[in-house]
């Protein structure tokens, strides 16, 4: 067998890692794929573990491994009609101070976004429940809170978890501006 | 506005919608994307609408 290969290739000789991979004997060219396996795998995991302590989450892998997945799958089988989410919202301490009616309030503003996303782009999101929750003492930075929100909080199967939290403007401008960031979660 | 801004804002962003912060040649733009106008409106510029057509079947996971 080793004879034959050697035997074709006798005049051409390879250069470089085709050379090694050629001219290599099984048990030589199952050590090269597996550094080459270990070196990607390393690179993979660092890279994965750098983006989920930096942003809380698998920011970056997600949207490397979703550009591919657009790429390539969906590019040889394109998707086609409606996208169905379903969200679930949550407003803290702060928004609820601010906003006393935060309970009609809230789903009306997911309504508005909802016939937005449904008319234009036809993504239709349904409302699955609306929760009040308690943000720690201290975590003020919506860096900090849309990590705090991706470990702690449970998304229940829904697509997004929409979080509200709200600033209290310093004393003098009165009471504070609307909420702010709805950090979705997936 | 307000808040319906910054929902259809976080939304998109979702689909990919990029922001325009001081400094980007589209910061004058009518759009929520534009630090600028971000919660006084929910109009989608045209290039983000693209953005968010073109990511619209994205996993979200
Ligand atoms: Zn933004």
């Amino acid at each position: 067998m080793e004879l034959t290969a050697r035997g074709a290739l006798g005049r051409f000789r390879p250069k470089g890692t085709i050379a090694l991979l050629r001219n290599a004997s099984p048990s030589r060219f199952k050590r090269v794929r597996n550094v080459v396996l270990a070196v990607l795998g390393i690179f993979l995991f660092s890279f994965a573990g750098t983006d989920y302590y930096l942003r809380g989450q698998l920011y970056y892998t997600k949207r490397v491994i979703n550009a591919l997945y657009r790429d390539t799958w969906q590019v040889a089988f394109p998707p086609s009609g409606p996208v169905k989410l379903y969200v679930r919202m949550a407003a803290d301490q702060t928004y609820r101070s601010l906003h006393a009616d935060w309970k009609t309030h809230l789903p009306d503003v997911f309504d508005a976004a909802a016939n937005r996303f449904a008319g234009e782009f036809d993504i239709r999101l349904t409302l699955l429940n609306l929760d009040a929750w308690e943000r720690p003492e201290g975590l003020d930075d919506y860096a900090d809170i849309l990590k705090y929100v991706l470990r702690k909080l449970d998304r229940r199967g829904a697509d997004v978890f929409v979080v509200m939290t709200a600033k209290e403007m310093p004393a003098g401008s009165g009471t504070a501006a609307g909420g702010t960031p709805a950090p979705p979660s997936p | 506005m307000g808040d319906d801004a910054l929902f259809v804002h976080e939304m998109g962003h979702l689909f990919g919608a990029v922001d325009y912060p001081p400094g980007n040649p589209l910061y004058d733009l009518d759009t929520t994307y534009s630090y600028k106008y971000d919660t006084r409106t929910d109009a989608i510029d045209p290039a983000n609408r693209a953005r968010i057509m073109k990511n619209k079947y994205r996993l979200l996971w």
